[in-house]
């Protein structure tokens, strides 16, 4: 499940940001790694929720720096069903 | 007297425009996300920013150091706190979320952007009420600190809101305010407010910082309001303040000066009827006002131009 979260993540990730998967892992960093924005990071966010059918409130990102951290939040959701 | 035929006019006008960005926004997919309305701070090479350090993708980043800079050493532990023009509430929800304040009270004069933080914050200690911002609809002595950020350079008359400002505020309260001002009506404000009982306590040009954040940001955050047509993207354009708009040379000419002025009110005054501003200064305002409107005109959602949502 985490993997196949990660390797989710990891592919919106590098289409949004035009980079080529292997240059992200789960210890990048949004800003000072992939040189994502907020914006970047929302897009990933809502696709997540259309693709995968979890829901993640708006405060759940705010503290996000990283792609694993990402990975996390997400896959907390899609254990409990959502 | 000051009232002015055309005030109610363009005060009109600001709260369709308000509530047009607001129908523009929802049909966007950055709804939820959009607290902000304003140009942002971006720390220059070498400074420390002030406040709480913010995630590198934390959404509308340079707006919410805009506010931790207006803040400054500002203790709003305990505080009731009341901003007029609230937008979208950002700045409240910030202040709820990294001080330790009691009680938040946002105005607006868009209902829509009203409708939108009542949804968002539905605590009860957070309220919204529509209302204008040079008859505030709270009582007096309530606040012990009013927070302004970037809202009053569209208010054809300023010098109603700073009365109001000082009633609002109990003695002791802060006036923690910031926005664009022609450099010359700075003294004039600061002196009227000095008049009102309100100490200035600190001023700060941030205007190279508020640039770098348009020069880096705006034509990104262009993007967040949705796909439109070519009349609704010039908008966005120049309300956004992206390099080459009206708003971004304003920033850049001498004439105008971001500036951040905190106060302290010290004493009860009563206003007398006579105004503090001049004729002419009034007169500049209102045109100020009136030109600030016009740039952040916002086309109807309405005009077919709002994205599928």
């Amino acid at each position: 499940m985490d993997q196949t979260t990660f390797e989710w993540v990891r592919g919106r990730f590098a289409e949004v940001l035009e980079l080529d998967p292997a240059e992200i892992s789960k210890n990048s960093r949004f800003a000072d790694d992939l040189d994502a924005d907020s914006i970047d990071l929302i897009e990933v966010v809502n696709s997540a929720e259309h693709s995968l059918g979890v829901t993640m409130a708006e405060e759940e990102l705010y503290d996000l720096e990283t792609v694993g951290q990402l990975v996390d939040a997400i896959d907390r959701h899609r254990a409990v069903g959502e | 007297m000051s009232a002015h035929a055309g005030d109610a006019g363009l005060k009109a006008a600001q709260a369709e425009n308000f509530d047009n960005l607001n129908d523009v926004v929802a049909g966007s997919a950055f709804d939820r996300h959009l607290r902000f309305f304003n140009f942002g701070y971006r720390p220059l090479d070498g400074e420390t920013p002030s406040g709480p350090s913010l995630g590198g993708a934390f959404p509308n980043r340079d707006s919410a150091q805009l506010l931790f800079e207006v803040v400054g050493d500002t203790d709003l532990t305990g505080a009731r706190v009341v901003e007029v023009g609230c937008g979208r509430g950002g700045n409240l929800w910030l202040l709820r979320r990294s001080y330790e304040v009691a009680q938040v009270i946002g105005v607006d004069i868009a209902h829509k952007s009203v409708v939108f933080c009542r949804d968002r914050m539905p605590e009860s200690n957070a309220a919204f009420i529509h209302g204008d911002a040079e008859q505030v609809p709270v009582g007096s002595g309530i606040a012990d600190a009013v927070v302004s950020v970037e809202t009053s350079c569209t208010y054809p008359d300023i010098e109603s809101f700073f009365r109001d400002v000082a009633r609002i505020l109990k003695v002791g309260g802060q006036f923690l305010y910031t926005d664009l001002h022609d450099v010359r009506l700075i003294e004039p404000f600061v002196a009227t407010l000095a008049s009102l009982g309100l100490e200035l306590t600190y001023q700060r040009d941030i205007t190279a910082n508020v640039q770098a954040s348009r020069r880096d940001r705006a034509a990104r955050q262009k993007l967040a309001f949705g796909d439109h047509d070519s009349a609704d993207a010039a908008a966005m354009k120049e309300f956004v303040g992206v390099d080459g708009s009206e708003l971004f040379d304003l920033l850049a000419s001498d004439l105008s000066s971001y500036v951040i002025l905190r106060f302290t009110k010290t004493a009860d005054v009563t206003p007398p009827a006579e105004r503090f501003l001049t004729e002419h200064e009034q007169a500049q305002v209102r045109s100020h006002a009136a030109e600030a409107v016009r740039l952040l005109t916002i086309p109807s959602a309405s005009g077919g131009n709002r994205p599928a949502s």
